[in-house]
């Protein structure tokens, strides 16, 4: 089995006006052919940056790559040079969080699904875009397979879609649209960051069995990141649990969720109320200071089940079980 | 954690930011100027009807810096009583200016209706003229004088806090302390006072010290017309215009004022950035 | 459409009021414009005759309503008291010469600015980011009147590359558009384009500073707005390169703010052109204006300012069209 990605150490820091953020501090990360991995974590835990590393759109001049490796199919990407890092961009499709600002307000979706595509087909030079841009016969093969993906994500009239407004869309709808781009170009991995949390109940549901339908079909392997257990539980095979950046516990999903090992991962699984109507148990402290992280193990101040020297060194993610890894005195 | 309250970053970001310190330090010094011109000036009476033919147009050197115009007169110690005149120029504007047009603009905000269409209305066109054009006129129809010039200025500079208070009444308005005040009772004079005036303070601060600048340019552009101060007054503008005749051969009389204007609004400029981004605030 | 046409009643009634004020005021001018025209030696029947043959005899109101019909009806704007002419003619004269002067300076800002700003906000604390932070606030704080000089001494006396004043120094070309520079390609004759535009470089040069400076910070800030939105990431994720992502999405939208921008400079690039054109001698209806007040030729600084509020209003409703066509937003929410 092909491994699709592999994250090795990855360290990342964000310079901010009250100092720097160590947000990544050694993270690894594996993704194999066909499977959906999932991240779940706190807000700012470093979910979202790891996947943003992946995909090549952390914040710049904030953002510093200290160290480590990201490889995805074989290739080290931070080691690529910038075209062809834009090249591998091709391959992994993006789904963003918050439909309502991700669509350009003055483009129509058919206008950047369009562009998309015949910047792709003219194989990243800006002289044979700009060049393709006014070609009938090129248009009008980017524009049926715009109309393809449309139709992949069940937009009812895709014909129309094309000459629309993003203002003119329902939320549900904008992020149909943002799940075709990101099909657009036959991508081998889909990176998704949350992108049900900013929708209605009703409309998650069908958003994630769209997803859960379309990864099966193309055959494809994704990223998906969420603080949704639940979610983690319909949708990922794997799933890692982050905390102030580092990974704590990987394991597969429903063992992670029935069985959880580290003393985090048990905590966020009880916090989840249950129709039997027990009050529910939260974690206690506070989110980490990235600016000063603890030494030794990150979820150290909250833990309960501390030991002698866990906040000496950071434990290493070891395989406790086949295919589980804990970071965790308690499993050494 | 270590995160800072507002003011303590405001203040460390106001360091950091180089051009703005420079610009405070520019500005003070020149404050310092205007104030104690009498007794920084070498030759405090050249700013007044001297003539001292002798020593007109002499080139800078050590016993006058900036060199004589063609009257003979030291052109550093006319150009620092020009500071002091151009500085009062401001002042006064802002003075008169400030408070006709924030309260013009927070009753335009907060009663809205009526009183808000007849004022924004007034406001909208005297802003089809520009500023300059405007004080002009009004110059030339009061008559030729610093102190006209200073009023006419005055009078056009109103519309632009009688818009930025307008706009800021009419967001602060719907804030959730206002519509608290509003129930418990308090009159309307309380609320435009107490509760509206002091939360539009930062933008209004902002935009005097940038107004400062601007208004001295239009000042001085007023006198290098001839429509403002005239000869003997050592105004920056009417210094350059009256020593154009000069050029090219002696260049210190038109060139030092000129430069010295550009210096003053400069630094009101390099403050007033550094304040906006000290409080955060969007003004044009 | 009904949004463009409560902008324009908005204008004509602002127009209405631009005209009552202007009258008012140039009526309260001080000093006696009537015995300054016909000198000191006039009699008191000279100026009762020339008063009555202005019309100024009648009372306040009628004035102003035979003014008001004046403008609009005959396109009238009294007689300049100084230049003995119909203002109305000397306006139509000069205009074009105030035109192309505008023209070509917001062309120049605008032209510098985009290039400016996008590199400014890309590569945010590099080279071009300082020169053009030192650029916009030179541009705001230098006297418009002393660069001119400046620009004159250096360019047109020292170094002897551009001429001093006034706008071209052989004959103009034939009068098509009445902008120099055009009529002078359209009928091909290049002489009168380089001595035309030589004339016009030094004020066009100046006069571009200030809506230089404003436009590149402006464009500067929208960028670094733009590139931090959401959707933005999107394009960067799909691989698109940095130059096509910052001109052709980026910049869209932070042009609509730059537009409105321009917009409020040009009323504001009048003024200077009062100064400006003075000191370069340029034959447009700003130094006219400013040559009426200083001779207090009253109508001439009413039909000055008349134009200007004409052009201000005007604009400020071709900005808004463009605004709705540029935006979608705007067209959509009905």
């Amino acid at each position: 089995m092909h491994k699709i990605v592999t994250i090795h150490n990855l360290t990342v820091h964000l310079a901010t006006i009250d100092g720097v953020l160590k947000v990544l501090n050694g993270v690894d990360l594996e993704i194999r052919e066909g499977e959906v991995v999932g991240i779940v974590g706190e807000t700012g835990c470093g979910k979202s940056i790891t996947a943003k590393t992946l995909l090549g759109i952390l914040p710049t001049p904030s953002a510093r790559i200290l160290s480590g490796e990201v490889n995805f199919l074989n290739k080290n990407l931070l080691k690529l040079s910038k075209g062809e890092r834009q090249m591998m961009k091709h391959k992994i499709g993006y789904i963003p969080q918050d439909p309502m600002t991700s669509l350009n307000p003055v483009f129509t979706i058919g206008g950047i699904l369009v562009d998309s595509l015949i910047w792709r087909m003219s194989n990243m030079s800006l002289i044979k875009y700009s060049y393709r841009r006014r070609l009938n016969r090129v248009k009008r093969i980017a524009e049926e397979r715009a109309l393809e993906v449309l139709g992949m994500v069940n937009i009812p009239d895709p014909q129309a879609m094309l000459g629309k407004y993003p203002i003119e869309l329902s939320g549900g709808m904008r992020q149909r649209v943002l799940i075709a781009m990101s099909l657009v170009g036959d991508p081998v991995l889909l990176v998704a960051d949350e992108p049900t949390t900013a929708l209605d109940v009703t409309i998650q549901k069908v958003i994630l069995r769209l997803l859960i339908e379309k990864i099966e079909e193309e055959k494809l392997s994704g990223l998906y990141i969420t603080h949704d257990l639940g979610v983690a539980r319909a949708i990922c095979n794997r799933t890692y649990v982050m905390y102030a950046g580092t990974v704590l516990e990987v394991a597969e999903t429903a063992a992670l969720l029935d069985n959880p090992l580290h003393p985090y991962t048990r905590g966020l699984v009880n916090s989840i109320p249950k129709l039997s109507g027990e009050s529910y148990e939260g974690i206690v402290g506070s989110v980490t200071d990235y600016f000063n992280p603890p030494r030794g193990c990150r979820f150290y101040p909250r833990c309960d089940k501390k030991l002698q020297d866990c906040d000496r060194e950071r434990p290493k993610l070891q395989e406790v079980e086949p295919g589980r890894f804990v970071s965790c005195k308690l499993f050494e | 954690m270590q995160r800072k309250t507002d003011f303590v970053r405001g203040c460390i970001k106001f360091s950091r930011n180089r051009p703005a310190l420079a610009g405070f330090v520019l500005l003070v010094t020149i404050l310092t100027i205007a104030v104690f011109a009498p007794f920084i000036a070498p030759y405090p009476e050249d700013a007044g009807l001297v003539v001292n033919f002798s020593d007109k147009l002499t080139p800078p050197g050590w016993s006058h810096l900036l060199g004589t115009d063609e009257i003979g007169r030291d052109v550093l110690s006319r150009i620092i009583f020009g500071v002091r005149i151009s500085l009062s120029l401001a002042g006064i504007v802002l003075v008169i200016a400030i408070p006709v047009g924030v309260f013009l603009g927070i009753c335009a905000g907060y009663f809205g209706g009526g009183i808000e269409q007849v004022i924004m209305r007034v406001t909208d066109v005297f802003l089809a003229i520009p500023p300059l054009v405007f004080a002009l006129v009004l110059s030339g129809v009061l008559g030729r004088s610093l102190q006209h010039s200073i009023l006419a200025i005055a009078f056009v500079w109103w519309r632009g806090f009688c818009r930025l208070a307008y706009g800021e009444a009419l967001s602060i308005k719907q804030e959730d302390y206002v519509t608290v005040s509003r129930s418990i009772g308090a009159s309307h004079l309380h609320l435009m006072l107490k509760e509206i005036l002091p939360n539009m303070v930062s933008p209004v601060i902002v935009k005097a010290t940038l107004d400062a600048g601007y208004a001295i340019l239009v000042g001085t552009a007023i006198s290098y017309l001839g429509v403002g101060a005239s000869p003997p007054t050592p105004e920056l503008g009417v210094m350059v215009a009256h020593a154009r005749n000069f050029l090219p051969t002696y260049w210190w009389p038109s060139l030092f004022p000129g430069l010295t204007i550009f210096v003053i609004v400069l630094s009101f400029n390099l403050v007033g950035d550094g304040l906006r981004d000290f409080f955060g605030v969007e003004v044009t | 459409m009904l949004y463009l046409l409560k902008r324009s009643f908005y204008g004509i009634f602002v127009l209405i009021g631009l005209s009552i004020l202007m009258f008012v005021l140039v009526r309260v001018m001080p000093g006696d414009p009537l015995r300054l025209v016909l000198g000191p030696m006039a009699t008191e029947e000279d100026v009762a005759k020339l008063k009555h043959q202005m019309g100024l005899d009648r009372p306040v109101y009628v004035q102003y309503f035979r003014y008001v019909e004046g403008i609009f009806l005959r396109g009238e704007l009294g007689m300049s008291l100084v230049e003995r002419r119909d203002v109305s003619e000397i306006i139509s004269e000069k205009l074009s010469a105030t035109i192309e002067l505008i023209l070509l300076a917001i062309f120049t800002a605008i032209v510098l600015a985009i290039p400016l700003g996008v590199i400014a906000a890309t590569h945010r604390n590099g080279v071009i980011d300082h020169l053009s932070r030192l650029l916009a606030l030179s541009g705001v704080s230098l006297p418009s009147f002393w660069v001119a000089l400046v620009v004159q001494l250096v360019l047109g006396y020292f170094l002897a590359l551009l001429p001093l004043t006034g706008r071209i120094t052989g004959a103009p070309p034939s009068h098509i558009t009445g902008l120099y520079l055009l009529d002078s390609i359209l009928t091909l004759d290049f002489s009168a384009f380089s001595d035309s535009f030589l004339h016009i470089i030094g004020p066009a040069m100046v006069l571009s500073l200030s809506p230089l400076a404003n436009t590149t910070r402006l464009v500067r800030a929208s960028m670094i707005d733009e590139l931090a939105k959401d959707y933005t990431l999107v394009s960067l994720a799909t691989g698109m390169s940095n130059i096509l992502i910052n001109y052709k999405y980026v910049l869209r939208n932070a042009f609509s703010a730059a537009l409105t921008m321009i917009a409020y400079l040009i009323p504001l690039m009048i003024g200077s052109a009062f100064v400006i054109e003075t000191v370069f001698a340029w034959p447009g209806i700003a130094r006219f204006g400013a040559d009426s007040i200083i001779n207090n030729d009253f109508n001439g600084v009413v039909g000055v300012a008349m134009v200007i509020g004409i052009a201000f209003v005007g604009i400020n409703i071709i900005v808004d069209a463009l605004y709705a066509v540029l935006d979608p937003r705007i067209r959509l929410e009905r």
